[in-house]
């Protein structure tokens, strides 16, 4: 697996907590200088896998190598990684040049070059001027800013970032989140980028780990992610998934055939033994409202429409059909020519999507 | 409207006079003509001042209870701090337990621990008692005080700070000098007080385990038989009290000044 170009190798890395195993078994590559994202719901051992690159934990099994280096045993102040806390850690005690130039001591630089390097620092985040605030006196995109600076002045190989943008408010988290990745092209380092937001994972990042229960799900690409879900968790978890289960009547030529009882038979792509139990999935944006039933060359599942809610740029419905337990939700694009609304709450409609724009889970 | 607040304010006068009434009658005597400590007051002197000051073993006494304190102080602190920031930094296997232990002399009387003292001291240590001892009696009665100011101090502060540190370099040393202490100053300062307070101030321990030399309250004790002695002892006491609320203004003001820079908790 490891890569010509692959500055961090994680392979067969377990961690436990007496009974519980916060991380288990993961291996994967992140490729010199990647803007990786870890993405999971809480508790599913982000931090844990973060903190392990840091040297904060020691894997129960497995090993980990940076820049071809192996890790175990090695502190984390001789790591070539430096880290972006949760909670900002910034030093209460000093003010922000202190703070960005703490890292600074254990190198052979002089105080003069030093001090270069932190005004540096403080203008690459746009906090030139404010080198004499004491820590207190800081907001909290400032306090980001400079825990950012205090990371990067260091040079590290990798930096680790655990939910930077977390405490931020909207604006200001959309606002740093440009402002992160145009970073990241700058300084030109790998960042390993720890989130439970999904929109944040997939606007930030050149590729995804999605994890769950200390298992690493799929490893792609957002647009990747998003298109081909390997697993009907990643599906629901990246976006808003319509999944329909069924067996397979016939499969052939990576088309198969699914019986989903009461929903009738139902057409996507992928490829699955026949009689297997699986799962059809399909974005909301896939879909179409119908008020005829169309002809065979779609998927239409008959329902009535149970909610409608107008976003701007599209109208959202929420059909409830007979036999599915959950809301099929469509989204449909407000273009000037149907801007009208085409279903009202409880017409009748006709929910249909083309056969590829579907895609098999086996789980 | 107002009458709430008023009783409220009534009963808080009261309460000061109940709290500071009695102590505030000291330097009152102290300055009061008389050998008696009775009313009514027979006229202004500063006498009992003079003779406080002419007498030695009183002075050698007060000088006494100051070293012990300053060594008492400094001695419980230093061995608190490592204990208290193993306790609230690491899982130790048995932490609790010893934890424990580490705070029993605090719900344990001080005639019990002075007489355990003694015994161990006299029978199994063979040693002469002496100010030494009551020194080492009142580290061990000012541990749990120090532990208890010390953790709460160190609990209140981001861990991930320590962490910081290491991630940028610093070994664990260097983390203790550059973040944790630093951090943790207030608690080591408010320790130093309380425990030199609590050995100043202690009698039982010191009155078992002192040998030739008094300290300051074993002292005060031994002269109580003299009536003649007592404005002298009013005397002292009064120097005392403005000394401690100097200390206290002081103590204060410190802590105020601190709150500002190293308001830990909501970085
Ligand atoms: N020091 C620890 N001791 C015991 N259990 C721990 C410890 N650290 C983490 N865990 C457990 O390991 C699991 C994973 O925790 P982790 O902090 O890695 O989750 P996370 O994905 O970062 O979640 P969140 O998004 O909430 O931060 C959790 O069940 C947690 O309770
Ligand atoms: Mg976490």
């Amino acid at each position: 697996m490891a890569t010509a170009d692959s500055i961090i190798s994680i392979s067969g890395v377990t961690k436990r907590f007496g009974p519980v195993t916060a991380v288990d078994n993961i291996s994967f590559d992140i490729q010199r200088g990647e803007f990786f994202s870890l993405l999971g719901s809480s508790g599913c051992g982000k931090t844990t896998l973060l903190r392990m690159l840091a040297g904060f934990e020691q894997p129960s099994e497995g090993e980990i190598s940076i820049d071809r280096e192996a890790m175990a045993g090695v502190p984390a102040n001789h790591r070539p990684t430096n880290m972006v806390f949760q909670s900002y850690a910034i030093f209460p005690h000093l003010n922000v040049r202190e703070n960005i130039g703490y890292g600074l001591r254990n190198t052979d630089l002089s105080r003069e070059e030093a001090g270069k390097r932190v005004i540096d620092a403080l203008e690459l985040v746009k906090l030139s001027g404010y080198g004499e605030r004491a820590a207190h006196q800081l907001s909290g995109g400032q306090r980001q800013r400079v825990a950012l600076a205090r990371a990067l002045v260091c040079r590290p190989k990798v930096l680790l970032l655990d939910e930077p943008l977390g405490a931020l408010d909207k604006n200001l988290r959309e606002e740093m989140q440009i402002e992160l990745r145009a970073l990241q092209k700058t300084v030109g380092i790998t960042f390993v980028f720890v989130t439970h937001d999904q929109e944040e994972a997939l606007t930030l990042s050149d590729r995804i780990a999605v994890m769950s229960k200390g298992r690493v799900l799929q490893i792609d690409a957002p647009e990747a992610l998003y298109d081909n879900p390997n697993c009907r968790e990643v599906a629901e978890f990246i976006g808003t998934m319509n999944v329909f289960s069924g067996r397979t009547m016939e499969s052939a030529k990576g088309a198969a055939t699914i019986d989903a009882r009461a929903l009738g038979k139902l057409q996507a792509q992928g490829t699955s033994r026949k009689g297997d139990y699986v799962f059809l999935a399909v974005r909301p944006e896939k879909l179409k409202l119908m008020t005829k039933k169309p002809s065979a060359a779609m998927n239409a599942i008959g329902g009535v429409v149970s909610a409608i809610s107008y976003r701007g740029d599209r109208h959202h419905f929420l059909v409830k059909a007979e036999g599915h337990d959950r809301p099929i939700s469509v989204s449909q694009q407000n273009d000037s020519e149907t801007s009208a609304t085409p279903a009202k709450v409880g017409s009748k409609v006709w929910v249909a999507w083309p056969h590829s724009a579907g895609r098999l889970l086996s789980n | 409207m107002f009458t709430r607040p008023s009783a409220l304010f009534i009963y808080a006068i009261a309460f000061m006079i109940f709290l500071y009434g009695p102590v505030m009658l000291m330097p009152v005597f102290s300055f009061n003509d008389s050998t008696f400590a009775t009313f009514p007051l027979k006229g202004f002197t500063t006498r009992h001042y003079a003779s406080m000051l002419a007498n030695t073993s009183m002075i050698l006494s007060l000088k006494n209870s100051l070293v012990v304190g300053v060594i008492v102080s400094v001695t419980a602190t230093a061995i608190g701090l490592p204990a208290a920031i193993a306790l609230t930094r690491y899982r130790l296997p048995g932490g609790g337990p010893v934890l424990s232990a580490m705070m029993l002399p605090l719900v344990i009387p001080s005639i019990v621990i002075a007489v355990a003292l003694l015994v161990i001291i006299l029978r199994f240590l063979h040693l002469d008692l002496s100010l030494w001892t009551v020194g080492a009696g009142h580290i061990l009665l000012c541990i749990p005080f120090s532990m208890t100011v010390l953790m709460s101090r160190l609990e209140g502060f981001d861990k991930s700070l320590e962490e910081a540190s290491r991630d940028l370099g610093e070994n664990a040393w260097m983390t203790f000098v550059r973040v944790t202490l630093p951090l943790a100053a207030p608690g080591v300062i408010s320790s130093l007080l309380l425990c030199f307070i609590i050995s100043f101030d202690e009698f039982v321990v010191a009155f078992f385990l002192t040998g030739t030399e008094n300290t300051l309250p074993v002292y005060l004790f031994s002269q109580l038989r003299f009536p003649n002695k007592l404005p002298g002892t009013l005397a002292l006491g009064s120097a005392i009290l403005l000394g401690s609320a100097l200390l206290v203004v002081a103590a204060e003001l410190l802590r105020k000044l601190g709150v500002q820079s190293a308001k830990p908790g909501d970085l």
